[in-house]
């Protein structure tokens, strides 16, 4: 059953992925980026990480994508914000570069043998395994972060709040 | 039982490089679209596919290595995703406000 | 060391730092009058007194060795407190440059200062940071943070613009810094430096891929530190952000940025010490790559530095040069090399922000960046006189012209990096010096040659500025003739763990 879950899953998150990059529409590639968050969710339990996989939905389906889908509606943008034309310079420039990217890494990978997945331990990938790492050897970590988002939550607001001055 | 179907399951069997692979083409399509997009918010939207990317990878390793210190990145580059959308998307609301634009043509007057 | 013998024994600082950061927070809730002031005295008094303390705890920390804190997520050595304490020491420069700066006329003091002290501390962090983990979170509470001050002026447009491009290109950098680190945990299971260091010695992976990996992480560091190819971004940023947190970027940011990369490269990617000299590992040779890299880096600084007029993109180049000649000194992958750097970075640090300072002066009271604004200032009066003056000093420094501090710093670097056998790469160096020798001197005809188109004298310098500004120009002559305390520093601040 695995690899059949393994190739649905990925093939949903690159379709989206790449219906989402040539999207003129931000609200279009919101939704495909979602769909390709929630298939990554799946990938995470495949791989045994399901609290990673809850996080996944919570936090980039459920928050961020919120996010980035309440500041488009915020914005109330116009069809004649959203113009056509591209740089096509660039274009070609990236899709070559990404392209011999992957090339690369894949012929870098296919040089190693396959190597399967060991059996798990016992208790991996859940919230206690997590816990437990994280207030141990990573509470720094975990500290840096904390003061992270405090100081983003306020230049958030802060670069939001506008006053005019003009 | 016959060689050629313990092949097949072999070939079928999914290892660290598929996730690897399927790592490294979402890097790319996320680079790929910061740098032909026009539009700054799916842009940032862009970056996001990266940070999953990498995500990605750091999970897939840590089954690998069976050390959760993987799934312990994983958290923290969420967080910090979310930081970064936030901070992105109040400047791009700040500078829509300015110029009802958001294409990153219209944000060029600095050259040289 | 556990995390509670580290953080009461060595941490005392960043405690400080969070401590002023959290009193500031509360200061911006008690609105009102502050609202419309430009900076409240409340919030600069409160952030001197605190990096002043951070700075005060830093220097009292002694330790008898380096030792790893934290889990090993910190290293406590004398290279890193010695870039804490030089960040700090710029942290506690702009606090006093933006008290009076009409840039920041409208922005709110607390909250600013808040970010500047969350700054501080990211950076901070960055310099002692010793796990793949901490070294990309430290990198981005530094970017974060910098997107909102390089973002802050919301009506200024050109501000706005500076922090979205930072954002971006920041984003992207970050992105593929840590997607370089995902496959060196692959490549050696480990997030550690140290037990990279071994795996990378004893059982070396794919060369390729580690390479390409090298160079992943490189971006994201190269990025932090603006060096070319990865300083587009600089130039925008440097000229839209408010000038003191352009002359804190330029000073502080890079210090960071090199802290960190000198510790990775030293610490996860050399074998074997002989004599103060290092080998890179087997697997990654990697003092071709920087050489190349700092001779790239000065020759765009200072071939774009040549056509600016605004005061703003010309430091901005400038500093990007300047970061090329600190990575020659890299290149050598000696004792003597990272000494170079050390000591740079003092007398970087003292004619940068002296540039920085009188260009705010002027820009306080002309209201322009343009260079060519600059003429016959020495005839404007007594404060013109005095400004033209240090400006002088501190672009003769960093031209590097004998009897300067900035002297001092290129003949430590060009030894090392002839000690080291890179020739081709010091001649670079020579040639840079001397295109560089051309806009420097260019602005300091502007300002003693030139006569001014219109005769207007400037106003009195602000006590807080023309104190900063003759004590920074008094050093730079000063190191420049008498350095042998800084190079003492310099010889105990090199040690690193490892």
């Amino acid at each position: 059953m695995n690899p059949y879950f393994f190739y649905a899953f990925a093939t949903i998150t690159v379709l989206m992925v790449v219906l989402m990059i040539l999207q003129k529409n931000p609200i279009t590639g919101a939704m495909c980026l979602i769909v390709s968050f929630f298939s990554l969710a799946g990938l995470y339990v495949l791989l045994e990480a399901h609290f990673i996989a809850v996080l996944q939905i919570l936090v980039y389906a459920g928050a961020i994508m919120v996010l980035f889908i309440f500041v488009i509606m915020f914005l109330n943008l116009k069809k004649e914000d959203l113009k056509t034309g591209r740089r096509p310079f660039y274009q070609f420039a990236a899709l070559i570069a990404s392209g011999a990217l992957v090339t690369f890494l894949v012929v870098q990978y296919t040089k190693i043998p396959p190597v399967s997945f060991p059996e798990s331990v016992a208790g991996f990938g859940t919230v206690e395994a997590i816990g437990s790492l994280m207030f141990s050897k990573y509470v720094i970590a975990f500290e840096v972060i904390g003061l992270l988002l405090l100081v983003g939550i306020i230049g958030a607001v802060l670069l939001g709040k506008k006053e005019n001055h003009d | 039982m016959h060689p050629r179907s313990v092949d097949f399951e072999i070939h079928m069997h999914v290892s660290i490089h598929h996730y690897l692979v399927l790592a490294a083409v979402l890097f790319c399509l996320g680079l790929l679209g910061v740098i032909i997009q026009r539009n700054i918010l799916i842009m940032l939207m862009c970056i996001e596919v990266l940070m999953n990317s990498i995500n990605l990878t750091f999970i897939a390793l840590a089954r690998y290595y069976n050390q959760v210190d993987g799934h312990l990145v994983a958290i923290f580059v969420m967080a910090i995703a979310a930081v970064e959308a936030a901070i992105g998307l109040g400047i791009v609301i700040s500078l829509f406000r300015n110029r009802q634009s958001i294409d990153i043509n219209d944000f060029n007057s600095m050259r040289g | 060391m556990n995390n509670i013998e580290s953080l009461k024994s060595y941490f005392s600082s960043e405690i400080v730092l969070i401590l002023g950061l959290v009193v500031l927070i509360f200061l911006s809730l008690r609105r009102g009058h502050s609202d419309h002031k430009s900076m409240s005295p409340a919030s600069s008094v409160v952030s001197v007194v605190t990096l002043f303390l951070a700075i005060t705890a830093a220097l009292s920390v002694n330790f008898t060795e380096s030792q790893p804190l934290f889990h090993g997520m910190i290293a406590l050595d004398p290279f890193g407190q010695f870039f804490k304490i030089l960040i700090m020491g710029t942290t506690l420069v702009t606090v006093v440059f933006c008290t009076c700066s009409r840039d920041l006329e409208n922005t709110p003091g607390p909250e600013f200062m808040a970010f500047l002290m969350a700054l501080c501390l990211g950076l901070n962090v960055m310099c002692v940071s010793n796990n793949m983990l901490m070294m990309y979170l430290a990198v981005e509470m530094a970017s974060l943070v910098s997107y909102i001050m390089a973002g802050y002026m919301t009506e200024n447009k050109r501000s706005e613009e500076a922090g979205l491009k930072y954002v971006l290109y920041g984003g992207l950098a970050s992105g593929v810094m840590i997607f370089g680190m995902s496959l060196l945990y692959g490549l050696t299971g480990s997030l550690d430096l140290v037990s990279i260091r071994q795996v990378v010695i004893n059982n070396p992976p794919d060369q390729l891929i580690l390479f390409l990996t090298f160079i992943m992480i490189l971006t994201g560091l190269g990025y932090k530190m603006a060096i070319a190819p990865f300083h587009m971004w600089s130039p925008d940023v440097y000229e839209g952000a408010p000038l003191p947190v352009t002359a804190f970027l330029s000073v502080a940011s890079k210090a960071a940025g090199f802290a960190l990369t000198l510790r990775f490269l030293f610490v996860a990617f050399v074998a074997t010490e002989v004599e103060g000299t290092w080998s890179a590992v087997s697997a990654i040779d990697w003092q071709m790559l920087v050489a190349v890299l700092s001779a790239v880096t000065m020759t765009v600084g200072n071939v774009l530095a040549l056509q600016q007029l605004n005061i703003k993109r010309f430091l901005a180049y400038s500093s990007i040069a300047h970061a090329g000649y600190m990575l020659m000194a890299v290149a050598a992958q000696s004792g003597g090399g990272l000494e170079g750097v050390v000591f740079y970075f003092m007398v970087y640090f003292l004619m940068n922000l002296g540039a920085f300072l009188v260009a705010g002066v002027i820009l306080n009271q002309r209201h322009t960046e343009d260079m060519r604004d600059y003429k016959g200032l020495v005839r404007q009066g007594a404060s013109g006189l005095f400004l033209a003056l240090t400006l002088s000093v501190f672009l003769f420094s960093l031209t590097g012209i004998p009897p300067f501090a900035g002297f001092i710093g290129k003949w430590y670097v060009f030894k090392a990096v002839i000690n080291a056998g890179l020739l081709w790469l010091a001649v670079i160096g020579a040639l840079n010096s001397v295109i560089s020798l051309y806009f420097y001197v260019r602005l300091i005809k502007f300002m003693l040659v030139d006569s001014a188109e219109k005769n207007d004298t400037i106003e009195r310098v602000p006590l807080r500025f023309a104190s900063l500004i003759s004590i920074f120009a008094a050093l730079t002559l000063v190191f420049g003739l008498y350095f042998a305390p800084l190079v003492k520093w310099t010889q105990a601040s090199v040690v690193m763990f490892r």
